[in-house]
């Protein structure tokens, strides 16, 4: 009997094989094509995917934060309800990866304009359609782990100061060190994009 | 968390507040009218929104602002103003929050 673990991992496996065999010996073996699929995939789908991901990678992200802050703060706040607004501080340093996201999102949608079909396909427009997709990738990853790592400090810190409001001002240096993260995801971002054009006519 | 559960068993009397009474819906709601808990003060609520408003508004207000009227055309010069701003709206927030709580703390040991 098969482990759920392999399963799952071996179906698409078995997928793949069947159907890359059945093109290959049935004459369609040109049928697999990366440079095809490259030159065909249209610029506008790789610049929307990459603002998608930017927006929805950052959001996940600061989400998890807050969730797992959140709670954090209401469990400790039980206990010990002196601790309060000063806690709200992780909150809004998870608020901030979000706001990154965004930042570079609008940055992205600024480059996406509408041009005929016929002049779409130039040198200039794929790179825009690239630099906009895996810029926009670098960013929402990186927001997504800072996210992840802000939250889980901020909720540290809310445990901590509950039990020795000293340990407080210590946790929030660590946490300023995990939200600096999200800032270079969007410097690199910017940088990427920084030289793509707008899609435009040739 | 493990250590406070442990400390909260050893002695309950004076850590805990003795458990109140389950009282019936009526009598409940004749409590919470003539008690109703700290009031939040105003100063707080406008505290809160004021730095939800700007958190929201402030970067990407300084974004469009940026790059319609000050540096046209020049988005990156945008977005490196409205990510300075999220952070000095952020620091704000810091500086407020530490500054309120240590009021707190010193107005209690008078």
């Amino acid at each position: 009997m098969l482990s759920s673990y392999g399963s799952s991992y071996s179906y698409p496996a078995l997928a793949a094989i069947v159907i890359g065999s059945y093109i290959l010996f049935t004459g369609d073996g040109e049928y697999f094509n990366v440079g095809k699929f490259l030159e065909e995939t249209s610029p506008y789908s790789w610049a929307a995917a990459g603002i998608g991901l930017c927006i929805g990678l950052s959001v996940i992200g600061a989400a998890w934060g807050i969730f797992v802050t959140g709670s954090s703060i209401l469990g400790g706040g039980v206990r010990a309800p002196r601790i309060r607004t000063k806690n709200l501080i992780s909150i809004i340093f998870c608020e901030v990866v979000a706001i990154y996201g965004v930042i570079i999102c609008i940055v992205f949608s600024s480059k996406i304009t509408s041009i005929p079909t016929q002049d779409l396909y130039h040198p200039e427009n794929f790179y825009t359609g690239y630099a906009l997709f895996w810029g926009g990738l670098t960013v929402g990853a990186c927001n997504l782990i800072c996210g992840v790592a802000v939250g889980i400090t901020g909720s540290t810190a809310a445990l901590a100061d509950a039990a020795d409001q000293t340990l407080f001002v210590k946790i929030l240096v660590v946490e300023i060190f995990g939200g600096v993260l999200g800032l270079f995801g969007l410097i690199i971002g910017l940088l990427v994009s920084g030289k793509a054009t707008e899609f435009q006519r040739h | 968390m493990a250590t406070r559960r442990v400390k909260s068993t050893e002695k309950p009397s004076d850590d805990a507040a003795p458990a109140a009474p389950v009282l019936p819906k009526g009598m409940q709601a004749e409590k919470m009218r003539a008690n109703p808990g700290p009031a939040i003060p105003a100063e707080v609520l406008v505290k809160l929104f004021g730095f939800t408003a700007a958190m929201l508004i402030a970067p990407i207000g300084c974004y469009y602002l940026s790059t319609n009227v000050l540096f046209p055309g020049s988005t990156v010069t945008g977005a490196s103003i409205a990510a300075v701003v999220a952070n000095v709206v952020l620091i704000a927030f810091v500086v407020v929050a530490m500054r309120e709580d240590d009021g707190e703390e010193s107005k209690k040991n008078k």
